[in-house]
């Protein structure tokens, strides 16, 4: 990216960043704005308003996948997706929590045999006593 | 992200930039146009436009303002900035090489 063009960027970037929500909800009203304006020309063209509203749904596709690819686009913001990721996480260790205490168990256990272990073979072998070396 | 059948890959941004080049328009608009001019046989769903006209937003080479329209309507009009003029030509003469590369080669005649 050049840096004309990253100048031109430049507010569309600060605005995602400060105000992650307004852009999102900028997008879900201009993704609504079109499809009442297609439903609006559905029925210009004689279609019964249910039926240019379902036509109209059906031409733009699937909405939330659409909202989700935009806000890719966009670089997505990423302290918020980073957030999502932890609350979900946290969410799912506390659905099973029997299967969550054996898991942090068993790597608690062999983080902390691999750490002794390690530290018992640096003492030993790696860095023996001095006077060995001095010999 | 689904991709529009029969469209090259790659050309659905070329496609934008040089239609809001005409004038700037709001993304209905725009994919009437898109309908229109290629009489539906590119097939750009809807649904493909909108993460497209993000991207290239995103990429400093579009700009979006939000007007009211008449009936109190908000439309996002979107429309081309000086590096997205720069891209558009890029990327024109890039299809030029390439389209007549290849219909060259298709062109050719058996012996």
């Amino acid at each position: 990216m050049n840096l004309e063009q990253w100048l031109f960027s430049l507010p569309f970037r600060l605005r995602s960043f400060f105000h992650p929500n307004r852009v999102d909800e900028e997008m879900k009203e201009e993704l609504r704005e079109h499809l009442a304006q297609q439903i609006r020309e559905n029925i210009a063209t004689g279609m019964s308003p249910e039926r240019a509203r379902h036509s109209a749904m059906r031409s733009l596709g699937w909405i939330t996948q659409i909202e989700q690819q935009c806000r890719d686009a966009h670089g997505g913001s990423v302290l918020r997706d980073f957030l999502q990721d932890f609350r979900y996480g946290f969410r799912q260790l506390r659905r099973s929590p029997g299967f969550s205490a054996l898991a942090i168990l068993c790597l608690t256990l062999g983080i902390g045999a691999n750490a002794a272990v390690f530290s018992w073979v640096e003492g030993i072998l790696f860095r023996p006593y001095p006077h060995l070396a001095c010999q | 992200m689904s991709k529009p059948s029969d469209l090259v890959q790659g050309t659905l941004d070329m496609l934008v930039l040089k239609i809001l080049a005409l004038e700037p328009l709001n993304g209905w608009s725009i994919s009437q146009r898109l309908k229109q001019i290629s009489s539906d046989v590119l097939g750009v769903s809807d649904g493909s436009l909108y993460p497209a006209l993000h991207k290239l937003e995103h990429r400093g080479w579009i700009k979006a303002q939000w007007q009211s329209s008449k009936n109190n309507r908000r439309a996002k009009l979107y429309s081309l900035t000086p590096p997205g003029r720069k891209q558009l030509e890029k990327e024109t003469a890039n299809w030029n090489r390439v389209s007549a590369a290849i219909s060259g080669i298709v062109q050719l005649k058996e012996a």
